[in-house]
């Protein structure tokens, strides 16, 4: 590296890697586990998470952390938080609805309103 | 590029190795593997996170769990319970002494909630083995700062306006120190980093060099920009292993990402680093020693002046700086004097780490501002003495400090402060005494050690150590005399006027600081022949108390040496003439009926 420029694009680039150790993310989207969680499929919503923060380049904006909250018959949900707003709680989420509500929500700042849990 | 949704964070430090960390990580590896998530989750190896009484520590992240004292066999419970579902791993989170429920977060915990970390900043959060997580957390910057935007006039002043000084022992003003070398003449000149750290009991040194070890090149490198060096040294003692292999990685690093070597930054400063290795004498810690030691020479002090910043290495003007100082310099220049000087006491900013060991339930690495008390490092960070034993006195600054009794339980801690109730700072030791350490025999302990070290080119201390030695081996041994304290204090203040470093200079210190707070102690020994303590075995006559013994006998089924006899429900007896002197029996007897 030759150039102030480079070492910050570097420390850019490094940062994004680690910001989950450090709570910078700008979104948080909690997969509920637990046993009925993993049961109903959440683990493939994670991996489809995953897929799509990779796909949209947002790796230290977003953080994916899996909880272990349980909604009888509502499983797999998706909670996404982001700072400034009222926390929504999906709920029966399936990998291709995740996909929307990541294009839609996450990405747009669009509520999808059909799948939110009723409270 | 790889994402992953969790990383999972194992200390690798020297106190976590030795408690089995690499087995816990190779663990984690296989179990992740097997459940099919080491595309999900990475295994981070860090160096040292200070609480080193629970390791071998892992913590998760994006949450922050804080598992303690994690053995292999409790990695799958992580993987498929929390890692899987979701579900904290409670029986293995940290639980705090004075709460209920168990403190699940690193950010909630007491040992780190009160402290501030400057020169461990990175330490546990970062994995030592990778520049680019250096790089993640401002690192060079500082560097790339310096080279771009300041003179080397205005680096130093930078320092000098900061009031760092020397974390290695001497306290010593930082900047003072670099502009003498800066003004030096020379052809070359010198930047080496005191990394020997011979305090028993320190070891916060070492855990930078293994959990943070670019943040030494980095400073060293502006401190070569600062006085116009181009080549520096690290002196680091061969029994680090850890700490030398990481420091090897994070050179060849540093060179093949143009941090070190040509032209850095195309800026026309050349700076490189290389190790060299001490096998570990106490005396080589010196400065000058040191220097000879770098030299190939036999690790020998001489006099001062000249001072290495004008005639160090080779001859040439040198500046010798050790590895918590250094680990201050990119934050102060990134950050700002203003920031630095709005941390710590008038005369003493910043921090200082403190490894905690001794009579204390939190041992470990403790990094606290400048100004804090005893009472707050001990009690609300350390958690206290274990088994609810009174505090008796802290000895700070290792072989060449005193101890603090209990009525400067209170005191701010700076530099001054210890200096003038008889103690110092130091290199940072602080090992907690409860009533049953003899303070004289504690201040044969580090006389042992001096005496043991001293290079013995200098007569006051070679012989003098020896002498001082001599007469508490015998006060300890049942046979002191009357005199034996006003000998002792003479001898202390010839050693220290006459020796020729440091070393000599503050040997007596320990001698002389429980002198000054627990000189009925030393009488007792000498006048009555007792050990108020306990301790001094010679001095120790074992005895059942009849009126108390109510003849259970547990004691005798204890004694390995057969020495206690008796009838069941009526006094035992203690043969003095069979007796060791082991106190195997007193820690058993439920009536408190031997007295010794
Ligand atoms: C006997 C003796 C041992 C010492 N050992 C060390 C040591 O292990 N590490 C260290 O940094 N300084 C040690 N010092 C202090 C050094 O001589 C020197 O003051 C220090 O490295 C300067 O760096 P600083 O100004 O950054 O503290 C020792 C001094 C003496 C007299």
């Amino acid at each position: 590296m030759k150039s102030w420029e480079e070492l910050n694009q570097r420390r850019d680039e490094e940062r994004s890697k680690i910001s989950l150790r450090r709570s910078e993310a700008a979104v948080k989207i909690i997969v509920g586990g637990g046993t009925r969680g993993i049961a109903a499929g959440a683990r493939a919503i994670t991996s489809t998470t995953l897929d799509e923060i990779l796909r949209h380049h947002l790796e230290g904006k977003a953080v994916v952390q899996l909880a272990a909250v349980e909604q009888e018959g509502c499983e797999p949900l998706v909670r996404i938080e982001q700072p400034g707003k009222e926390p929504v709680v999906y709920q029966n989420v399936t990998p291709e609805r995740m996909q929307r509500i990541f294009q839609q929500h996450v990405l747009n700042g669009e509520v999808v309103k059909e799948w939110v849990m009723a409270s | 590029m790889a994402f992953y949704r969790s990383h999972v964070l194992v200390c690798g430090g020297t106190g976590c190795t030795s408690s089995g960390c690499q087995k816990v990580q190779e663990a984690l590896a296989t179990s992740l593997k097997r459940e099919g998530l080491d595309k999900e989750v990475a295994v981070v190896q860090t160096g040292c996170f200070g609480f080193c009484r629970l390791g071998p520590i892992v913590i998760v992240y994006p949450e922050g769990a804080f598992y303690t004292q994690v053995k292999p066999e409790d990695v799958p419970d992580i993987v498929t319970e929390h890692l899987i579902k979701g579900k904290l791993v409670e029986r293995l989170l940290f639980k705090e002494e004075m709460h209920e429920k168990p403190v699940s977060l690193y950010g909630d915990i007491d040992f780190y909630k009160k402290q501030h970390r400057i020169a461990l900043r990175n330490c546990g959060a970062i994995n030592p083995e990778k520049i680019g997580e250096y790089f993640a957390v401002d690192g060079y910057q500082a560097l790339a700062k310096v080279l771009h935007t300041m003179t080397p006039q205005e680096v130093i002043d930078t320092i000098k306006a900061s009031g760092l000084r020397g974390r290695g022992g001497g306290g010593f003003l930082t900047g003072a120190k670099w502009e003498f070398a800066a003004r030096a003449v020379g052809d070359k000149k010198y930047v080496v980093c005191n990394a020997d750290e011979g305090d028993p009991g320190a070891f916060m040194d070492r855990s930078v060099l293994e959990g943070d070890p670019h943040t030494v090149l980095e400073a060293m490198a502006i401190a070569g920009y600062a006085i116009g060096a181009s080549q520096g040294y690290i002196y680091v003692r061969a029994e680090y292993p850890i700490a030398v292999e990481r420091l090897r990685t994070a050179i060849a690093q540093a060179r093949e990402e143009g941090m070190l070597g040509e032209n850095i930054f195309n800026k026309g400063f050349s700076f490189d680093i290389e190790l060299r290795l001490g096998s570990g004498a106490f005396v080589c810690g010196e400065e000058t020693a040191l220097l000879a030691s770098v030299e190939g020479k036999r690790g020998m002090p001489r006099p001062r002046p000249p001072f290495p910043a004008v005639k160090g290495l080779l001859g040439c003007p040198t500046i010798i700086n050790n590895v918590e100082t250094l680990a201050n310099i990119p934050p102060i220049i990134l950050k700002g004097v203003e920031w630095f000087t709005s941390i710590g006491t008038e005369r003493s900013k910043g921090t200082k780490v403190f490894a905690l060991a001794g009579k204390i339930n939190n041992t470990g690495l403790v990094e606290v501002p400048m100004g804090t008390t005893l009472r707050e490092i001990i009690y609300d960070i350390g958690g206290g003495l274990p088994g609810g034993k009174t505090f008796k006195a802290a000895q700070t600054g290792g072989p060449s400090g005193g101890c603090i009794p209990v009525q400067y339980l209170d005191i701010p801690i700076d530099y001054d402060s210890l200096a003038e109730i008889g103690s110092m700072m130091g290199s940072g030791g602080l090992i907690v005494m409860d009533e049953t350490s003899c303070m004289v025999d504690i201040a044969k302990f580090f006389l042992e050690f001096t005496q043991d070290e001293s290079c013995g080119k200098c007569t006051p201390c070679r012989e003098g150590t020896r002498q001082m030695l001599e007469i508490l081996k015998r006060i300890t041994g049942g046979q002191g005399k009357p005199g034996d304290i006003e000998l002792l204090e003479d001898l202390a203040e010839t050693i220290k006027a006459a020796s020729l470093c440091g070393l000599g200079q503050t040997a007596p210190n320990p001698v002389l600081s429980t002198l000054r707070y627990f000189r009925e102690e030393y009488e007792a020994h000498i006048n009555e022949k007792r050990c108020p303590a306990g301790v001094c075995q010679a001095l120790l006559n074992y005895r059942i108390e009849p009126e108390k013994c109510k003849g259970c006998g547990l004691c005798a089924k204890e004694c390995p040496v057969g020495a206690i006899t008796g009838e069941r429900k009526s006094p035992f007896v203690l043969d003095a003439g069979k007796c060791i002197k082991c106190g195997a029996c007193v820690a058993k007897c439920p009536f408190k009926a031997i007295s010794r």
